[in-house]
């Protein structure tokens, strides 16, 4: 959400004493010739905005997606706003599913229509060899609309609806976020509170979680908590709430610097799993190989906390900095430290260039587990080999190229290439490029 | 008199910022053009407009037609063009404020003295000034005005503000947009700045400071100006004494807010807004949202 | 230990920045600012979210492909993003 910097209120239909002051005035000054007079009512900045954004984000033989966004600020007066944003994007690709990867030892890549016998499940429709990829295509729309308002002098107000919609997911939720300015409006404090409610809808439903998925038949030992008999149960659409509270305060240091430090708590309830993501059952008498698939299992709850640390500085009238750090922890037992930086140097005419550099550093959750043993006594309470709970670290490099178009345009184009890396796991670095293309337009 | 402060023009921000001294008040000019020729042409023009205002309408001065008027001793003196719109436009002011706007009003300057002291006059001190105040006595029918000798007419509520349009006006045909004139806390934006931006123009009022509030600005075009006593008042008895005295009375304006400041489309209407604001004492406020203009500092 | 060299790296490069200081003059110099001097503050490229296109999208990817998300406010929608 955006909040804006507070003018003032006006917006009462002239009256007696004013009139005649203004012809009074008017003939003092267009007794010598003014302009002035014919002017109106004096203007206060009231400007509607529309952005527009093409973006295409690839990964090296993984995903691919596509996002239109559409941008819209309405300024209605009074220092209220209407914003809106439509998005939407087309997804294709595959995703790793959490399977473990076939080494090559031993010649022995499996491959997945082979006599070795995984039979074909509505569920296991990995790529052709990639076993531990699963290819997907997805159309998603999502809308936002919000409101700001203020509410005092030095207090303002937004509040915000959302919604979007996939093939197999929607989620509908609304947010409320107050601004208090202080100090001359040097410190501002911010306070938001926001509910999301998600429900996932796989084609034939939710598996039952750590059920079997599917089971190796040349594998005749398993252990007792793999039943590959009994087809495992599946359930209607899960479903998830969120809700997240954020405390901020923003303080101007100086002329050129701004600095902004949040705090943020999120709590997760419901169906948390991935119902697409597996993990794999290995044998370790067996080379590690793959006996059984199970479905994963997260807890259905989780409890997020965020600190977000950004400051913007005008080093020289051509130079920007933009540096943020964010320290996030949550009661899955996942830490990371996310670094961002952002140089920008504007050039004549009216252009600029902005490098930028982002390092992530995540560490896993306590439920992580590449694979589970089979030699283990029983089930683990909850396992995901879902490499987003892994350890890994993202390294993001970007270049970005804008330039303004007359008075209220302006348009901006970007690279960025990102790596993502992940730690004592077999999975290969992914590799991703961006291209976005932004253009914004401003009119009365 | 203040010690004049030598023209000076400077690059500040990405603006072009001229200033000088004039009317026992800093002022500057803000222009927002890369063009240095341009900028100081046009201050130059601002500083000679200024400069010529006060030289004519002030009155410290023994060789301007003010001069001449208020030492008339009860003759008639023809008035020029110029001078005689003002005229106008004071006679016009003391109609809309039932006659608490009065430019002859200045004679009270001799038994009040506002320098924060506590020395207020007797009720006898002031009456016996009185029948020298009251613009309803002048005899003024353009061209000539004529009053008695003992009467004195003063431009001080006006003529910054009409410098401040003056100025904006001989800019105007050089520069459409992206400048802002700023004589002594009087304002007048020509147009936004050059990127369509408007400018940010905080208004410094104790009166703003004691309730912790902030007057911001967002000005494309149009005028800000501030009537107040800040600094000119007398406190005795616990009691204190804003500057702006009623002509009617003798008396300062009970209740009077201690400043205001309006925006309207020329400085003139919203300097003249901010006095008749002030004139009204406590009902100040209503008068302001009555009329529907834009105010601060209330 | 790899952590250790990326920290020290990302903090270098922020020092290479130039005046990441409190001395005055320096980024974190403390002034009291008054408001007819906020005209920098003002500027589009000055703003927290100066990119809002840009970031809206840097969000969802980074939302898709990590576990750690959100810190900056409150609001925007769920994606199922796999």
């Amino acid at each position: 959400m955006q909040l804006k910097n507070k003018k003032l209120q006006s917006d009462q239909p002239k009256s007696s004493v004013r009139s005649a002051l203004a012809v009074a005035t008017c003939a003092v000054l267009s007794g010598s010739l003014s302009s002035a007079c014919a002017s109106d009512e004096e203007e206060v900045s009231d400007l509607s905005k529309i952005g527009l954004s093409t973006f295409y984000y690839t990964e090296e033989e993984r995903v691919s997606v596509n996002t239109t966004h559409v941008a819209i600020e309405n300024d209605l007066g009074d220092d209220t706003f209407l914003r809106a944003n439509v998005i939407y994007d087309t997804i294709t690709g595959a995703s790793p599913n959490g399977r473990i990867i076939p080494s090559a030892t031993g010649g022995s890549s499996i491959p997945f229509t082979s006599a070795s016998g995984f039979s074909v499940n509505i569920n296991d429709n990995g790529s052709a060899g990639k076993r531990w990829l699963t290819e997907f295509t997805d159309k998603r729309a999502a809308i936002d609309l919000s409101v700001e308002k203020p509410i005092t002098r030095n207090l303002r107000g937004v509040i915000e609806g959302n919604f979007s919609s996939e093939n197999d997911f929607t989620s509908y939720g609304a947010a409320g976020t107050i601004a208090w300015d202080l100090h001359q409006r040097n410190t501002t404090i911010t306070s938001g509170l926001g509910i999301l409610k998600e429900t996932v809808s796989p084609a034939s439903g939710t598996p039952l979680e750590l059920g079997v998925s599917n089971c190796n038949e040349t594998v005749t030992v398993l252990p007792d908590w793999v039943n590959c008999n009994v087809t495992t149960p599946r359930f209607g659409n899960g479903q998830k709430r969120l809700f997240d509270g954020m405390v901020g305060v923003t303080r101007v240091l100086n002329q050129r610097t701004v600095t902004q430090l949040n705090y943020s708590l999120g709590v997760s309830l419901g169906y948390l799993t991935d119902p697409y993501k597996l993990i794999s059952v290995i044998d370790n008498t067996i080379e590690g190989e793959e006996i059984a698939i199970l479905y994963e299992k997260r807890p259905d709850r989780r409890t997020k906390h965020s600190l977000y640390w950004k400051t913007v500085s005008q080093l020289t009238d051509k130079k920007v900095v933009d540096f943020s750090y964010r320290y996030f922890w949550d009661d899955w037992g996942i830490t990371s430290h996310t670094f961002d930086y952002k140089y920008r140097y504007d050039f004549k005419p009216k252009s600029y260039l902005q490098p930028h550099v982002r390092l992530n550093l995540q560490s896993s959750a306590d439920f992580f587990q590449r694979a589970i043993d089979s030699s283990v006594e029983s089930l683990p309470r909850y396992a995901s080999a879902d490499y987003r709970l892994g350890k890994l670290t993202t390294y993001s490099i970007g270049l970005k190229y804008g330039k303004e178009l007359g008075v209220n345009g302006s348009f901006a184009v970007r690279a960025e290439y990102i790596v993502q890396s992940y730690s004592g796991v077999d999975l290969p670095d992914m590799n991703a490029l961006v291209y976005q293309g932004t253009f914004t337009f401003k009119f009365d | 008199m203040k010690e004049n402060q030598p023209i000076s023009l400077e690059r500040q921000n990405d603006l072009w910022v001229g200033r000088f001294s004039a009317m026992a008040s800093p002022c500057e000019l803000l222009m927002d053009t890369p063009d240095e020729a341009l900028a100081y042409q046009l201050l130059s023009i601002a500083e000679h407009e200024a400069k010529r205002i006060e030289q004519k309408f002030s009155r410290y001065r023994d060789d301007n037609i003010i001069f001449k008027i208020n030492n008339a001793l009860g003759q008639p003196v023809q008035v020029d063009a110029e001078t005689a719109l003002l005229l106008d436009y004071a006679d016009q002011c003391y109609q809309l404020s039932d006659g608490h706007f009065d430019i002859t009003s200045g004679v009270l300057r001799g038994v009040w003295r506002f320098d924060g002291g506590n020395c207020i006059p007797s009720t006898a001190e002031v009456d016996s000034i009185l029948p020298r105040v009251g613009w309803s006595q002048v005899e003024w029918k353009s061209p000539s005005l004529r009053m008695n000798s003992a009467m004195e007419i003063d431009f001080g509520g006006i003529g910054k503000e009409y410098a401040v349009d003056r100025a904006a006006l001989l800019i105007r045909p050089h520069l459409q947009s992206g400048v802002l004139i700023n004589f002594g806390g009087d304002l007048c934006a020509i147009g936004p700045r050059l990127d369509g931006r408007a400018w940010e123009i905080a208004i410094e009022d104790p009166e703003c400071r004691d309730k912790k509030q902030l007057g911001m600005v967002s000005l494309k075009s149009g005028a800000v100006a501030t009537s107040g006593d800040a600094r000119r008042y007398l406190i005795k008895d616990g009691v204190r004494y804003g500057h702006i005295l009623d002509p009617v009375t003798g008396w300062p304006i009970p209740d009077a807010p201690r400043s205001v400041t309006t925006v309207a489309s020329t400085c003139m209407e919203a300097g003249m807004l901010s006095t008749f604001a002030i004139l009204k004492g406590g009902a100040a406020k209503s008068f302001l949202e009555q009329e529907g203009v834009e105010f601060l500092c209330l | 230990m790899k952590a250790l060299l990326h920290y020290s790296l990302l903090f270098s490069f922020l020092a290479l920045s130039g005046c990441s200081t409190f001395k005055p003059g320096g980024i974190f110099a403390h002034e009291d600012v008054k408001p007819w001097q906020k005209a920098v503050l003002a500027e589009e490229r000055m703003q927290l979210n100066p990119y809002p296109l840009e970031n809206s999208a840097d969000q969802k990817v980074f939302y898709s492909r990590e576990s750690a998300n959100g810190g900056q406010g409150i609001g925007g929608g769920g994606c199922g993003c796999n």
